[in-house]
């Protein structure tokens, strides 16, 4: 899978420094035109867009007076100058404020004059909707997830962001409750992630919300462990949510009460400043004031 | 860059940078200065001090300085102005190098009082004096050294100080850097809460960057979060954390040796939890592992120019050299991780980061601890096959760690705690495959494969693996527990008296054992069957006494009861009372189960039948009807009832509920049931009907399904024999044939039920003499029905006709059949049978001494009536054929002494003894022998008789002959 947007510009920074390009963060500061167009054979050449035509882009490159026109069937993609509103809502998103992140977007996505949208792999309309995705994973909404990858023309998109349509599926057959489609989704988009990345969280979690769909409990907090343990420090909020869930189902299973107040104890602690979420129930809050009375010893200084 | 209070002052490189720039303000006024002095050049020497900074030569900047303010210092003020304090400054910078703080105080002392910039405001116009634009850093590094010399509440006013007097104006100095060592003193000084309130106030302060915010939040973790409560570190995460985890990936990681240091200390302290806040905050090195790992992956299959190619492989290079040290991050972090989350019984979480480490990362230092912890976790998940799977990978790897017998504790012996006794059994069997009898890894998985053996209730094989430890393990972890099973094993073969002693020794051996009152109850439970009322009744009394509240009270409360009614001369209170006590538990107390209840009502009815309380009995039985008839006693009640029930007038409704209970199993031809029901049946029918009734009653029986099915069509001609063999067997001799040719008929395919089977055969064998008859049918038996009562007497039939039949071979086959009979079968006719059988085999073949030992084994057990004169004339014989001829001349005496009416052992007895007696030329006592003979049963017919007296009369001639003597 991709990553997110950071790495993937660091990616691009590097490979275009490499094949002797000007960097995009270079050239959108001394010429805020300039655009770079990736070939399927591998060129790249920097330049300005003279025209996008519904069959190709036409091409203005500094040593050559005429336009070059290049056919779409040759484009691997273009990469287009950003404008602020882009720029702003990757501020956000690369911040972490993925409910501002998303309002940009969105805004971006349905902006389809030419300032954002060109009918060609990299145009910001098609991009953007490719990041609210992004931050509707952030935000766990499988239901926006779900409508949002309907409309979503991945051909507009830049080869190396088409790949996470598999955990994009997923996602999305999760927010329909379709159990069976987003397992084969799930498994499609498995073996493209390392074991230790910690993306692969992002797996767990969603196979962690199929199992609960289907019943499977047992297996369901087994997948949420890898969430809220391993992977706690790469997303915290999808880590809170995988220990609620687990809270959640554990109640249920009278055999496993301590590792549950075990867990009580650390979602205060890790994940809620000293109190379960908003909505917990009261026995469950009971538990963790339990908890607390009972290691009422004040904690020492580490030194 | 935050300068921690172990670092010199005065060291940072900006400082440098600045006073060089400075030294061109110098310079400027350099001119005027030189006017003023033609020896020493204030601007070289300015110069000079500087770069003795840069290149550590701090004597020679030192002296430089010197010169400069031993020369002019008196009167620079006038002379230069505030900007002379430069001189100072620098002089402390060096000063700090030598780290001579006290000094380098002085120095930064006078820059910041005697050259105040004060002094400007009341120059005269055109006066080109200079300001001091190092007074406020001259404080600040003034506050440094007191730092380093401990004076760190001096240290935080001084810092204040500087905050205040900052104005913001070049040379700039570092705010953000000053307000972390601000804060720094106030925890060194004890002033935590002061620290937190100015650090926590510079994060929301709306005036700092973000990049300032964390640089104060990673000053806070530092230094301020190990000296507060783990209470104060989740609130300040909680409410700031955000700057760290919003960071991108790359420089985040970068703090990750603070965190991983307070996740460290945490642990240090027994606090995982406190750990796993720090373990969150990091950058995670997966990420970043993942992150150059994809820069690679695309660098390798990015088309590139010849010419770039070197540079990309340069790049790759040097992004695969940091791939190692992330990795061990990542194992660090991870251990950690897994570690807290298992400390905190935090199981999946736990497990998670485990099996990554276990998956990923085989090479490790900590890979056996983490097996281990894996399989813990898995085992505690009820994750069996996992569990299974890494605990093997564990054995296999490190087979002989320190960790291995805890291993294969977890594996077995939480398994088989948890009820899970085919896995740990499964489990147990392998783990303990490659480890030495006997040795401490493998006491838990050979206690776990007896102990789950006797949960299975596989009794034969649990016997010999619990023998096996307690041979294998003299001081066992699990000796005691094992000492249990044994007895109660015992117990449920059936082997009572074993079981009797081995739980006794239990007993005795454990007084506070944990098992004392299950082991009471089967000793109790042992020696009723062994009919030793009074140690049961003990045994009952000790656990009623001191274990009210065990499980096998209510339970208990039966076998007391039986053991009363064993003891035959108690009244039926105590007994009832016992019964109905067990029944109160379960009813009232919701203690045992409903067969306990069931069961007591069985013996109620039986104690009512047999104290002739038939009212009470009836009660008893409709109760039971009433509530447990699903139980496993309902046949046994019902037999019980019969008697009752009759005399209650409910004869009809007794036989009825008989016949449906004989309906019910009428067609299941090798259960024992079907014997046992028509046998009451018929016994019924005898005692309450007379010969014409009953068999009308059996020529009608009322079958469900009819006819009758085959089994059960069977046993009503059976039934038929028996009740006209009751009657007068000679009489209807023709009419029980007649039902014996049409239990012959029913025969083939296995119909028959086992009793009546032996009862066809015995009479092909007794009555129509056709041994190959009675074969057939026990053949079918032996081949069909291996096991119940009907196996015995088709070995002991079948073995007589075997050694009967004068071959070796069929000699041998008897042999094996009664060997058999003594192994597998518990009745004692048929076990007297067998032990007669072997020892007739052996005197056939003249194994005198061999069978001398069956005869004698025959002899000892007094209730063994059959053939005792045989076996003490056979036993006679074969001393004789030993050399032991005076012994058995007495045992001949015995037999015909003893057993006179036995005509043919005694006439054999007389007439051996004479001839003994005349072989040892003793005519006289052998011809009184046989007149002893001929006196007391000349008057009977017997051939033997006959004999003797024939050879009264030849040896009488013979000693005539010889005029030896007169006539006896």
């Amino acid at each position: 899978m991709k990553r997110m947007s950071p790495s993937w510009n660091g990616i691009v920074g590097a490979l275009v420094a490499l094949a002797g390009v000007v960097p995009p963060m270079l050239r959108a500061q001394n010429d805020v035109e300039a655009a770079t167009v990736f070939l399927k054979d591998g060129r790249a050449f920097s330049g300005r867009v003279s025209a996008v035509e519904s069959d190709r882009v036409l091409w203005k490159l500094p040593s050559l007076p005429q336009p070059q026109a290049f056919p779409y069937d040759q484009v691997d993609y273009v990469e287009f100058p950003t404008s602020p509103e882009w720029r702003e809502a990757m501020s956000f998103f690369e911040n972490g404020d993925f409910e501002k992140a998303a309002a940009a977007f969105t805004k971006i996505s349905q902006d389809l004059t030419k300032a954002t949208f060109f009918p060609a792999p990299g145009n910001f309309a098609s991009l953007a909707k490719r990041r609210l995705l992004d931050c509707y994973r952030q935000l766990r909404r499988p239901a926006e997830i779900s409508n949002l990858s309907k409309t979503i023309d991945w051909n507009r998109l830049p080869a190396s962001e088409r790949d996470v349509t598999s955990i994009v599926d997923c996602w999305a057959a999760v927010g329909r409750e379709q159990w069976d489609v987003a397992k084969a989704a799930l498994e499609k988009a498995g073996p493209e992630i390392g074991d230790i990345d910690p993306a692969s969280a992002e797996l767990a979690y969603l196979h962690g919300l199929i199992l609960t769909g289907t019943g499977e409990n047992e297996e369901a907090m087994i997948e949420f462990g890898r969430v809220y343990a391993p992977d706690a420090a790469a997303n915290e909020s999808m880590a809170a949510d995988s220990m609620r869930r687990t809270i959640l189902l554990m109640q249920a299973d009278p055999e496993r009460m301590p590792e549950l107040r075990a867990l009580l104890r650390l979602y205060a602690l890790l994940h809620g400043n000293g109190k379960l979420w908003e909505d917990a129930s009261k026995p469950l809050q009971k538990m963790l004031a339990e908890e607390n009375a009972s290691a009422a010893t004040p904690t020492k200084p580490e030194k | 860059m935050v300068k921690s209070v172990d670092r010199k002052p005065g060291t940072s490189g900006r400082w440098l940078a600045m006073v060089s720039g400075l030294a061109l303000l110098l310079s400027g006024r350099g001119e005027s200065l030189a006017q003023a002095s033609t020896d020493l050049d204030l601007a070289t020497a300015y110069d000079k001090a500087v770069a003795a900074v840069d290149a550590g030569k701090y004597d020679e900047g030192l002296a430089a300085a010197n010169a400069i303010i031993d020369e002019y210092g008196s009167t620079a003020m006038a002379d230069f102005g505030p900007v002379f304090g430069h001189f100072h400054f620098i002089k402390g910078i060096l000063l700090i190098k030598k780290e001579n703080y006290e000094s380098a105080i002085e120095a930064f002392q006078t820059c910041y009082e005697k050259y105040d910039n004060a002094t400007l405001k009341q120059a005269v116009a055109g006066e080109q004096l200079m300001p001091n634009r190092f007074r406020v850093q001259a404080l600040a590094q003034w506050a440094g050294c007191e730092m380093a010399l401990g004076r760190f509440e001096d240290a935080a006013a001084r810092y204040q100080r500087v905050l205040k007097e900052d104005t913001g104006q070049e040379p700039r100095i570092d705010r953000l850097e000053i307000q972390v060592n601000l804060a720094k003193c106030f925890l060194k000084s004890g002033r935590t809460e002061d620290a937190r309130k100015f650090l926590v106030g510079q994060l929301e302060s709306e005036a700092l960057s973000v990049r300032g915010k964390r640089t104060i939040f990673m000053a806070l973790v530092s230094d301020w979060a190990p000296l507060v409560s783990t209470a104060e570190v989740r609130d300040f995460v909680a409410r700031h954390g955000d700057l760290i985890r919003k960071e991108e990936l790359i420089s985040r990681h970068g703090r990750n040796p603070i965190f991983a240091a307070r996740a460290v200390a945490s642990f240090k302290k027994s606090e995982p939890a406190r750990a796993l806040i720090w373990y969150g905050l990091m950058g995670h090195p997966g990420a970043v592992l993942q992150h150059y790992r994809d820069q690679i992956t695309e660098l390798e299959a990015r088309v590139v120019e010849p010419d770039l190619k070197a540079q990309v492989e340069e790049k790759i290079g040097e992004l695969k050299t940091k791939l190692p040290a992330l990795e061990q991050e990542y194992v660090s972090m991870m251990l950690g991780v897994a570690a807290a989350h298992y400390q905190l019984q935090s199981l999946s979480g736990s497990r998670a980061a485990y099996q990554l480490l276990a998956d990923n990362f085989p090479a490790i230092e900590q890979r056996p601890l983490v097996l281990h912890n894996l399989v813990v976790c898995s085992v505690n998940l009820n994750r069996w096959q996992e569990a299974y799977e890494y605990g093997t990978t564990f054995f296999r790897e490190f087979p002989g760690h320190e960790l291995k017998p805890a291993v294969a504790h977890v594996l077995v012996e939480v398994m088989f705690l948890q009820g899970e006794y085919a896995e740990a059994l499964r489990i147990a069997g392998e783990v303990r495959e490659d480890m030495e009898i006997g040795s401490e890894a493998r006491d838990i998985p050979d206690f776990v494969a007896g102990a789950s053996l006797y949960h299975l209730g596989r009794f034969d094989e649990a016997e010999i693996e619990i023998a096996a430890y307690l041979e294998n393990y003299p001081d066992g972890k699990r000796r005691e527990m094992v000492k249990f099973y044994e007895g109660a094993t015992k117990v449920n073969l059936f082997r009572w008296s074993e079981g009797a002693r081995s739980l006794d020794g239990y007993l005795s051996e454990y007084p506070g054992a944990a098992m004392r009152a299950t082991a009471l109850y089967l000793s109790g439970l042992s020696h009723l069957v062994l009919e030793d009322w009074d140690v049961t009744l003990r045994r009952i009394e000790e656990l009623h006494t001191a274990y009210p509240d065990a499980p096998e009270i209510p339970g208990s409360w039966n076998v007391r009861g039986d053991a009363l009614t064993g003891k035959g001369d108690v009244d039926f209170d105590p007994i009832s009372h016992a019964h109905l006590e067990a029944k109160r538990l379960v009813e009232e107390e919701g203690r045992g189960d409903v067969e306990v209840a069931g069961y007591a009502l069985r013996q109620l009815v039986t104690a009512g039948a047999n104290y002739e309380k038939w009212e009470e009995a009836g009660k008893w039985f409709d109760e039971f009807m009433a509530k447990y008839e699903t139980t496993s006693w309902r046949t046994d009640v019902i037999v019980a009832a019969l008697e009752p029930l009759t005399h209650l007038g409910r004869k009809d409704e007794a036989r009825a509920l008989l016949e449906s209970l004989v309906n019910e199993v009428g067609d299941q031809s090798g259960d024992p049931r079907l014997d046992e029901l028509v046998g009451a049946y018929i016994d019924f029918l005898r005692e309450n009907y007379d010969v014409p009734e009953a068999l009308e009653k059996l020529h009608q029986f009322p079958a469900d399904p009819s006819p009758p099915p085959a089994p059960l069509r069977a046993w009503l001609a059976m039934g038929e024999i028996q009740i006209l063999k009751g009657e007068d067997a000679e009489k209807h001799r023709e009419a029980i044939n007649q039902a014996y040719y049409r239990l012959s008929a029913l025969q083939d395919g296995g119909n028959l039920s086992n009793y009546t089977m032996v009862q066809l055969a015995r009479w092909n064998l007794e009555e129509r003499h056709k041994p190959e008859e009675a074969e057939k049918i026990y053949d079918y038996i032996l081949m069909n029905r291996p096991q119940g009562e009907a196996v015995g007497f088709a070995l002991v039939d079948t073995g007589k006709i075997l050694a009967a039949s004068g071959t070796q071979h069929d000699r041998d086959e008897a042999l094996q059949r009664f060997h058999r009979v003594l192994n597998e079968v518990d009745q004692p006719e048929l076990r007297e049978e067998a032990t007669l059988g072997i020892a007739r085999v052996l005197t056939t073949e003249e194994k005198w001494e061999e069978a001398k030992g069956w005869w004698e084994t025959y002899l000892e057990d007094r209730s063994h009536n059959l053939a005792r004169p045989e076996a003490n004339y056979e036993y006679a014989v074969c001393l004789e054929n030993t050399g032991r001829r005076a012994e058995a001349m007495k045992a001949y005496v015995n037999v015909y002494v003893i057993h006179a009416g036995h005509l043919d052992w005694s006439t054999r007895a007389y007439l051996r003894a004479a001839e003994m007696r005349k072989e040892d030329g003793e005519l006289v006592d052998a011809l009184k022998i046989l007149q002893d003979m001929l006196k007391r049963m000349g008057h009977l017919e017997h051939p033997g008789i006959a004999e003797g007296r024939k050879k009264f009369n030849d040896w009488r001639d013979e000693l005539v002959a010889k005029g030896g003597a007169s006539k006896p």
